[in-house]
């Protein structure tokens, strides 16, 4: 009887939970076959964030150079909890090195300690974990980029005027941009942050804020955004008067460049976008063969792009994304 | 020493004063009865006896430590709790460790329903109980409560005849026992044959109070309305062409029910709770899905039972809910307010204005809203569920008048009562159903009330049972 | 009785007084006032369209008995679908719109269908309803955005009115012809009677079915609607746009005299909420450090609003039984 009773529960458990039944097959089937491919989990902040988009094409670009497997998967908006829910499945998965570009860096520290006690090499790029024990980190450093920032926008107006700053509270990179560019701002006595604006992230809150701002500033003379907002869409900037504002921001893909030969932003500072994914999957190769990758920050350097640069930078950039240029990824600046 | 009284309870709401200056006090082993018209302030005193509605002025005393078990005539029960549930609400069994002991409750909310006559399951949904068993669910609580004395509001109005005389003798037992009992009705005849004492309040006055048999009902109706009523009489039956032929209609617990409604015909249909009295009008009006074989039934307009439920919208106003469903596209509020003006006159209507909130309005002259919505529709059949429930001696009568009136216009009426009297004064033929069926059909001029008793519980009649070949 | 009339009032009177609260905290004197000028509450009024648009199929959905969780999706979705049509498939835009646009009766049509034909409370059915909304936005747009505003020309003016005046035009607009639908038809009372006591309403021979299959649909049609305005009046699709505005867009209706417990709307209450939070959010964008509490004084300003508003007139509402 007892058999019975054990067999007929067992196939009860088995009627009512077809995914039981589904997980033993795929159980079975893995084990059979080793993996001969090795497979790498590259997690950006979001998945809809355009700037990601390029480290997508640079990072499948270098796994298929280098034969490895590429696993692009983020949260949909800029969810840090599910962020962290990702990045702990793939660690449960066992996947052979994790790339991530960390939302909440203080919040990823210890899956990400985790991932590496298990030997799964982690490598940070975009936004780093500071405090966690991840191999490397790629990108830029954010106090230089913010300071470059700063010392753009003092120099357009020759030292002298009325600065207002654009920002979204929660970002690491962003803190740290919005303290470079404050302290360059602060070397010029002349200058004067009057305000500000947190955006939220929120593509149509950028321009209600710029454009109410200009309502209650319309003699300011300068913007600087710590982000791309601004520069992302054509029109966010069109309660601005060139020949009384400049405007300097941080990020460079397209529509930006446009907006820099309209003359409506004076200057802005690129980062390594295709460098993000090719880099971050070079360093993942090189630690899951057991290679050293030598010093954690592997500092990208930045590219300063301006009206007068803007076409040699536009060249430049269609190259990156054919994939003509593979040192693209700038080892001069190292 | 009284157990619970007030002195000098006044209540004003605005403008309006519900209770002006009322005294009583409710003594050891009696039950007291309150009666008046709708919007006499019995509720208001109900309220201000239980403690939930502080009096402007006057006072309130409480012998020490009486509790007090509240009846409300209409309160909203939460549709998905169970009887059981709702019987032990703020008074739940609780095991050692705070857990509800459920079974223990169940059991419990059993034996209470058992007191008052309720066939219900302890775990049915309240919200899939009528309107009766809501009610007896309700005095079920007060059972369990053990209150010493309890505040019953219009109690009788959605109980049929058994389930009444239940509760009379529930109320006796509470009084027997030393508590006491305040029981606010319309029925006066109930209330001269229960209760010890009577007040009559009127327009928030006591306007008389003494023992239950120094009054008979046209002494109280006089005290109640300041002036005498006629009751209406008998109407000389006059018949015209078949207005709805019913061949087959189940739905339900019904099975196979089949009668016919003549043009200028009221036909009345008795039945105790639960034997589809509703469910029958219901069908008829296609708001109930049912197996139906009929003519003539498409041109029915239902005045549904239990207007806080299914008749009245809460947000709108007198003049909006009289006009429901509003016809064609554009709304035309000038002729709708001249219409509403018209209904009021027709029907006595007190309300105070067109446009005022519905809840403003007393039971009795919502329902007489509800009828003009009904009628609006000038309908050739109209099915009337419970039209009088919970309605004054002066409504009511306007309600009669109105339906005989149609009735005399050649309108065809259906009418469900639980209130026998109702349905003996009113009909041409009534139909009594009983185990899923038209189990007898009687003509009303020379059935009485012991005889529709009887078939309405099942009881053979062969000896009294009329069949009228009508066709 | 006035109370009754004219549902919403209040938020009049708080718009009101918002307005002249921020008009004097701002102003400098000698200077010119950056808040109370024309070209400001053309702002006001921009910015709110997208809320104010979306907020009157809210009003009547609520005023029906309902909720619709889905807005913010449905307006994400909109606007993805005529970025993708006219960036990438090249439709002319007057076309790309109105698929967008069309994509509101869908999405307004599987919540009626989710709730009439299969009865699943509103609160499911609009949360599955946010979550396909949303997902398909992101599958059409891998991530990609679409910048509209390449292909706008500047100055664009259809009909005559420039492109940025639009949401408060069509806001405006439709809040009158909707406000008549509500207050001047038989389907608008039979919205609130359905909202009131949907039983009642039923019984009474209301279609309540088609009552609520009307509301959703125009809900649906109303957020893509403004999903559509917000890509060619801001000039981008984006997949994560407008994420949690169904609270912001749910909390205007209320403001503007909507009872969550139904029977009980305003469109033009609503779309005054929509302009009171509007005015909130561009006052705080002028006072320094506000951008950064905004979302608390949001807050904080929808429950003073809503207490304020039982206080001043449902509280007195007393009932006397018997």
């Amino acid at each position: 009887m007892p058999t019975r009773r054990v067999f007929r529960t067992l196939s009860v458990f088995i009627c009512v939970h077809p995914w039981f039944l589904l997980l033993l097959l795929t159980g079975c089937t893995r084990s059979d076959e080793a993996p001969s491919v090795r497979r790498f989990a590259i997690i950006p902040k979001a998945l809809h964030i355009p700037v990601f988009e390029y480290a997508r094409i640079g990072a499948e670009r270098e796994a298929k150079k280098l034969g490895v497997e590429i696993l692009w998967r983020g949260p949909e908006s800029t969810d840090e909890i599910r962020q962290k829910e990702i990045l702990e499945s793939f660690i449960a998965q066992r996947v052979d090195g994790i790339a991530i570009s960390c939302l909440n860096g203080d919040l990823l520290t210890d899956a990400i300690d985790h991932a590496v006690s298990l030997g799964i090499p982690v490598v940070t790029w975009d936004s780093d974990a500071p405090k966690s024990k991840r191999q490397a980190f790629y990108g830029v450093n954010d106090v230089e980029g913010g300071r470059a920032l700063g010392d753009g926008l003092a120099k357009l107006l020759g030292g002298n005027g009325d600065v207002a700053i654009i920002t979204a509270l929660g970002a690491d990179n962003l803190q740290k941009r919005l303290e470079g560019a404050r302290a360059a701002l602060a070397a010029y006595p002349g200058i004067r942050v009057v305000e500000q604006f947190d955006v939220k992230d929120d593509a149509v809150r950028v321009s209600e804020v710029i454009a109410s701002a200009m309502q209650r500033y319309p003699n300011l003379n300068g913007w600087l955004s710590v982000g791309g907002w601004p520069v992302f869409v054509r029109n966010a900037l069109d309660p601005v008067d060139p020949a009384k504002t400049k405007v300097v921001a941080f990020d460079t893909i397209p529509p930006a460049p446009d907006l820099l030969r309209a003359g409506k932003v004076q200057l802005l500072v690129g980062q390594k976008y295709f460098g993000w994914g090719e880099e971050a999957v070079k360093l993942l190769d090189a630690l899951s063969r057991g290679q050293s990758v030598g010093d954690v920050f592997h500092y990208s350097g930045i590219d300063i792009v301006t009206p007068d640069s803007v076409d040699a930078y536009q060249t430049q950039w269609t190259a990156w994304e054919r994939g003509e240029n593979q040192n693209g990824t700038t080892d001069e600046h190292r | 020493m009284s157990l619970l009284s007030v002195e000098h309870a006044t209540v004003r709401y605005g403008a309006t004063t519900a209770l002006d200056a009322v005294d009583l006090a409710l003594a050891a082993g009696e039950i007291h009865a309150v009666v008046g018209e709708n919007g006499a302030g019995k509720s208001t005193l109900l309220r201000v006896l239980a403690g939930a509605l502080v009096p402007d002025r006057g006072t309130v005393a409480r012998a020490p430590a009486t509790r007090v078990a509240w009846v409300a005539q209409e309160p909203e029960l939460p549709p998905d709790g169970t009887a059981a549930e709702w019987i032990f609400l703020a008074a739940e069994l609780r095991g050692r460790l705070g857990w509800l002991r459920t079974a223990a409750m169940r059991d419990a909310a059993a034996a209470a329903l058992a007191a008052v006559g309720a066939a219900i399951d302890p775990s049915a949904r309240l919200g899939a109980l009528s309107a009766s068993q809501r009610k007896q669910v309700q005095v079920a609580r007060a059972v369990r409560q053990q209150a010493p004395v309890w505040l019953l509001d219009e109690p009788t109005a959605v109980l049929g005849a058994a389930e009444a005389e239940r509760l009379f003798a529930v109320a006796r037992g509470v009084a027997a026992a030393g508590g006491a009992v305040v029981w606010v009705s319309h029925r006066l005849d109930e209330v001269l044959a229960l209760a010890d004492r009577v007040t009559v309040l009127r327009d928030g006055r006591r306007v008389a109070s003494g023992a239950a048999a120094d009054f008979d009902a046209a002494s109280l109706v006089r005290q109640m309305v300041g002036r005498d009523v006629a009751l209406g009489a008998r109407r000389a039956g006059t018949r015209g062409a078949p207005c709805l032929q019913v061949r087959g209609l189940a739905a339900g617990r019904l099975r196979d029910v089949a009668f016919a409604v003549r043009a200028g015909e009221i036909v009345g249909l008795a039945g105790l709770l639960g034997s589809g009295r509703s469910t029958v009008l219901e069908s008829l009006a296609g708001v109930r899905r049912a197996r139906i074989q009929a003519d003539g039934h498409a041109v029915a307009v239902l005045l549904p039972e239990d207007r806080m439920r299914k008749g009245l919208i809460p947000t709108l106003g007198v003049r909006e809910n009289l006009h429901l469903p509003a016809a064609g596209w554009r709304l035309q509020p000038s002729a709708e307010r001249r219409a509403t003006r018209d209904w009021i006159a027709r029907l006595a209507l007190r309300t105070p204005g067109v446009d005022a909130p519905i809840g403003a309005l007393s039971g009795g002259n919502q329902q007489k809203v509800l009828l003009a919505r009904a009628l609006r529709r000038a309908p050739r059949l109209l099915l009337l569920d419970e039209p009088t429930a919970g309605v004054d001696v002066g409504a009511k009568a306007d309600i009669h008048a109105q339906i005989r009136a149609l009735a005399d216009d050649g309108t065809a009426v259906l009418l469900a009562s639980s209130d026998l009297p109702e349905l003996l004064g009113l009909c041409d033929r009534i139909l009594a159903l009983y185990g899923g069926r038209v189990a007898a059909e009687f003509d009303a001029a020379t059935v009485d009330e012991h005889a529709l008793g009887a078939a309405i519980t099942g009881q053979p009649t062969a000896d009294r049972r009329q069949l009228i070949a009508d066709s | 009785m006035r109370l009754r009339l004219v549902p919403g009032w209040s938020a009049l009177v708080i718009l009101a007084l918002e307005f002249a609260c921020f008009a004097l905290i701002l102003a400098r004197p000698g200077l010119p006032h950056t808040f109370a000028n024309a070209d400001n509450i053309a702002l006001i009024f921009k910015y709110s369209g997208i809320f104010g648009i979306s907020a009157i199929g809210a009003a009547m959905i609520i005023g029906a008995g309902g909720i619709d969780l889905s807005p913010g999706a449905v307006i994400a979705l909109a606007a993805v679908v005529t970025g993708e049509l006219f960036v990438e498939g090249g439709w002319p835009l007057p076309a790309a719109m109105a698929a967008g646009v069309s994509v509101g009766a869908l999405s307004g049509g599987l919540a009626a269908l989710l709730i009439v034909g299969a009865r699943l409370p509103p609160f499911i059915a609009t949360l599955g309803v946010m979550g396909i909304a949303r997902g398909l936005a992101f599958l059409v747009t891998e991530g990609r955005f679409y910048d509209l505003s390449r292909w706008l020309a500047a100055g664009v003016a259809p009909l005559g009115v420039p492109l940025s005046a639009w949401p408060g035009v069509l806001m405006v607009g439709l809040a009158i012809v909707f406000q008549l639908v509500m207050t001047r038809t038989a389907l608008g009372r039979h919205v609130l009677a359905t909202g009131g006591n949907e039983t009642a309403a039923r019984y009474a021979g209301v279609r309540v079915d088609r009552v609520k299959a009307f509301v959703y649909v125009a809900g649906g049609l109303l957020a893509a609607l403004s999903g559509v305005v917000l890509a060619v009046v801001q000039g981008q699709g984006k997949a994560d746009l407008a994420s949690g505005y169904e609270l912001d867009v749910i909390a205007a209706a209320v403001v503007g005299g909507a009872s969550l417990s139904g029977g009980r709307a305003s469109v033009i209450g609503a779309v005054l909420g929509a302009l009171i939070f509007g005015v909130l959010r561009n006052a705080l964008t002028q006072i320094p450090g506000g951008t950064f509490a905004d979302r608390l004084i949001l807050g904080v300003a929808v429950l003073v609003i809503v207490v304020l508003d039982r206080l001043a007139s449902g509280e007195r509402v007393k009932r006397n039984h018997g």
